[in-house]
């Protein structure tokens, strides 16, 4: 590293505000601002806003590079050949990519002029990806690559390669919390090959790094938890009165977020407390059968569809909610939770969760420990002692949960590696 | 002549089930008698036998020079008759020594002092009568839960014919006076033996610390402490007697010290050993104490905030003494009973949050995983007490 200068790391990302569909833009966002002031970053990623900038950070979106330009530079057709990559107990099984990947720059450059930077043809845009940012890096200057989350690993592990600068890799989540511990599908083999080549990982909570030890042979000396954080932009909270008790679940309504632990604490609850209203915020594949489960059990009167709701109704939402419950399968952090934090909100949660390392004020319970859970969502709303005390004791807990101490940790990591 | 008077404070309360919710107005029964048995059994071996031998043993070979003096909970004494009763008889084999004083407190190991005068006093006369029944004495001098006193709980306790209290050596309160004197209250008719914190302590809780100067601590190097304060009148030791086996295990040595402590003690002519009643007999009352907030003997602070600091505490609190009137119309002696089991002190110890630490171990004393969870099962079972009390 030279000394008078500033570090410089390539960062590749692939959501970025305004785009936002999970817990991913935000926190990509909000490290690297906070990282932006200690090194320099050029931020790669599959599309950008120009009007939304960076202060000390070069913003590059895959959707804004000139066809013709390109070509220009790179005239030749982009492909490459990684043999080792097909080795190892998970090699890569890639529809195209057994003899290498093959495409050209105008293919690339097109897939990335779609609004949607997921869809059916995911594949195909992480390998257009790979092979536009690893061409770009060939003239760019940088001591470190950061590649967050699977999508970007192929692209991390091509640089390094070609570059030979090391590689740090971010877990925000793992295919494992996604689908099923069990499953080794061609995401988990993408995620296998980044945690068996990076030479740093970072994980956004001890649970996490545990998962990548245990469900992919992660070496557990290069992994270290970098905890998620919120902006620390100030939460106004003006508490609506109701008169009924609300829980609020908010989230994707999929096996992961636990919809079938939801559904047997409030069936346990619901005798017990009269006015109370559960609202579900979110949608996804459980969706339907939750709503089918509550029908059985006559129970439709409790529960409030929201179906998926923005920024402006979540507040809304939460500042009329006694209690908030994330019984999460498996949760590699949970940001959701520090935002009810944020609220004054007492917070039930699953110890299958990263923020349940953070928020050390929350009442934390296994997500199968149905009576646990119910017995303390039951406490939340009836005893305004414990509901004073969580809620004081998690505005400390909040105060030492931000970005600019996660940052730090990072920027430990990158000078230990350049 | 100097004294040493030692004070071991007895006391196990009844622990609380993890109680649910939907048991709330369906199940009346609130103890975890499992728990209160092991622990009984545990304590009853590792302290309150091998340590009441050993001090019988002492008063023996020291012919009664060895005096000491303790307060026994009523919740203790209930669980012990209840499941070793030789407990009992071990410590009625003490007191027939003539050289073993029992003091006075709260049946419940309560704040009542705080809540409600009129419960207070009905507790304290409780724990009289039981202390009567087993002992043959009647108590003179009284000591409060975890030591606290004010001003005006002197004043209620002078009242009620007791001649003297035990209390902390506050610092804030001492202002540089020595705790090794006998002192009074400002007003009423009541001698007050302070607690000497940083010799009791040393017992108490650096015993077995391998990080403290001291460490090991022998009884020839304590005595010598000791002897340096010749021209103090008397030294309290107040502890919990579970220092004994329990909070300072066997292996630390603890009871080897205790064996040689009398011996060392009494190889300077100029010391001995008094009761507190010998002692406030023996001296008289060279200054006033006078705390007018209450002060007890718990934490850095040593005022009430292990007890009553957190909203949790507050509420717990607050509702179970609202209930007194309620409770004491009914008559059911049944009910007042468990009405007075959950006023006692530890429930309200195990919600604090002063020293909370997620995943702390430091969970020794606390039968739950975290204050939240004593909140909330207190909370399940005060809230079916309210409803059977109606």
């Amino acid at each position: 590293m030279r000394h008078s200068e500033k570090l410089q790391v390539l960062t590749l990302g692939w959501e970025f505000p305004p785009l936002a569909t999970g817990g991913l833009g935000p926190a990509f966002y909000g490290l690297s601002k906070a990282l932006s002031t200690f090194v320099k970053l050029s931020i790669l990623l599959p599309r950008s806003e120009p009007s939304f900038k960076l202060q000390g950070a070069d913003i590059i979106g895959l959707n804004h590079l000139d066809s013709s330009e390109f070509s220009h530079f790179y005239p030749e057709v982009l492909e490459f050949t990684e043999d080792d990559w097909f080795q190892g107990p998970y090699p890569l099984h890639l529809p195209g990519w057994k003899h290498g990947l093959a495409i050209s720059p105008q293919e690339a450059l097109a897939l990335f002029n779609d609004q949607e930077v997921y869809g059916p043809n995911l594949m195909r845009k992480v390998q257009a990806y790979v092979a536009l940012c690893s061409k770009l890096a060939k003239s760019m200057q940088f001591d470190v690559i950061h590649a967050h989350d699977w999508l970007t690993y192929l692209a991390g592990i091509r640089i390094k390669a070609q570059s030979g600068k090391p590689l740090v890799i971010h877990v925000h989540s793992l295919e494992t919390d996604r689908v099923h511990p069990d499953v080794r599908n061609q995401v988990y083999q993408i995620e296998w090959q980044g945690i068996h080549r990076a030479d740093k990982i970072l994980a956004v909570s001890q649970f996490t790094r545990q998962s990548i030890i245990d469900h992919y042979q992660g070496n557990a000396s290069k992994i270290i938890a970098v905890h998620n954080a919120l902006d620390d932009s100030p939460v106004t909270v003006r508490k609506v009165r109701t008169d009924y008790k609300s829980i609020l679940f908010l989230g994707r309504v999929t096996h992961q977020k636990g919809p079938d632990t939801l559904f047997k604490v409030i069936q346990k609850l619901a005798p017990h407390v009269p006015n109370l209203k559960v609202f579900v915020a979110g949608v996804g594949d459980q969706l339907g059968h939750l709503k089918w489960q509550v029908e059985q059990a006559g129970l439709e009167e409790r529960f409030v569809f929201t179906g998926y709701i923005k920024k402006q109704q979540v507040h809304e939402i939460l500042a009329q909610s006694d209690a908030y419950f994330m019984p999460s399968v498996s949760e590699p952090f949970g940001l959701s939770a520090i935002e009810a934090a944020q609220f004054d909100i007492p917070c039930v949660i699953s110890k299958q969760s990263g923020v349940s390392e953070v928020l050390h004020n929350s009442l934390k319970a296994n997500f199968w420990d149905i009576d646990k859970l119910a017995n303390y969502l039951y406490a939340t709303l009836h005893y305004q002692g414990l509901r004073e005390t969580m809620v004081g004791l998690s505005r400390r807990d909040l105060r030492q949960i931000n970005w600019l101490q996660s940052a730090k940790q990072v920027i430990e990591v990158y000078k230990e590696l350049s | 002549m100097t004294s040493l008077c030692f004070y071991f404070q007895v006391h196990q309360p009844y622990r609380l089930k993890h109680y649910r919710f939907d048991e709330i107005g369906a199940n009346p029964f609130y103890e975890d008698h499992v728990k209160n048995e092991q622990i009984l059994h545990k304590v009853a071996d590792k302290c309150y036998l091998p340590t009441n031998a050993k001090m019988l043993d002492l008063i023996n070979r020291f012919e009664g020079r060895f005096r000491i003096s303790y307060s026994i909970s009523g919740t203790a004494l209930e669980q012990f008759a209840q499941y070793r009763p030789e407990v009992i008889d071990s410590f009625k084999a003490l007191v027939a020594t003539g050289a073993v004083e029992i003091l006075a407190e709260t049946y419940y190991h309560s704040l009542s002092v705080l809540y409600s005068p009129e419960e207070f006093r009905r507790q304290v006369q409780m724990h009289e009568d039981l202390i009567l029944k087993y002992f043959g004495q009647k108590p003179k001098i009284f000591r409060n839960t975890e030591l606290i006193y004010s001003n005006a709980i002197g004043q209620e306790v002078a009242d009620m014919g007791y001649l003297a209290q035990l209390c902390e050596g506050v610092d804030r309160i001492l202002t540089g006076r020595s705790p090794n004197k006998v002192y009074k209250h400002p007003t009423a008719e009541l001698k007050l033996l302070l607690k000497n914190y940083s010799l009791s302590d040393d017992i108490a809780f650096r015993f077995s610390d391998k990080g403290w100067a001291e460490h090991p601590l022998t009884a020839h190097k304590f005595a010598s402490w000791v002897h340096r304060n010749f021209d103090e009148r008397v030294i309290n030791l107040f502890m919990d007697y579970e220092t004994f086996g329990e909070h300072q295990w066997a292996d630390s040595g603890i009871f080897e010290f205790l064996d040689h402590l009398p011996g060392a003690i009494l190889e300077n002519p100029n010391f001995d050993f008094k009761t507190p009643s010998e002692v406030v007999a023996a001296y008289p009352v060279e200054d006033v104490y006078a705390p007018p907030f209450p002060i007890s003997w718990a934490d850095a602070e040593r005022d009430l905030s292990a007890w009553l600091d957190n909203a949790m505490q507050l509420e717990a609190v607050s509702r179970i003494y609202a209930l007194e009137q309620k409770v004491k119309e009914k008559g059911d002696d049944d009910l007042l009973k468990v009405w007075g089991k959950l006023q006692t002190s530890d429930h309200f110890y195990y919600m604090s949050t002063k020293f909370w630490s997620d995943g702390d171990v430091h969970k020794y004393f606390s039968p739950y995983d975290s204050p939240y969870d004593a909140s909330v099962f207190y909370m399940n079972v005060l809230s079916d007490f309210e409803k059977r009390i109606g």
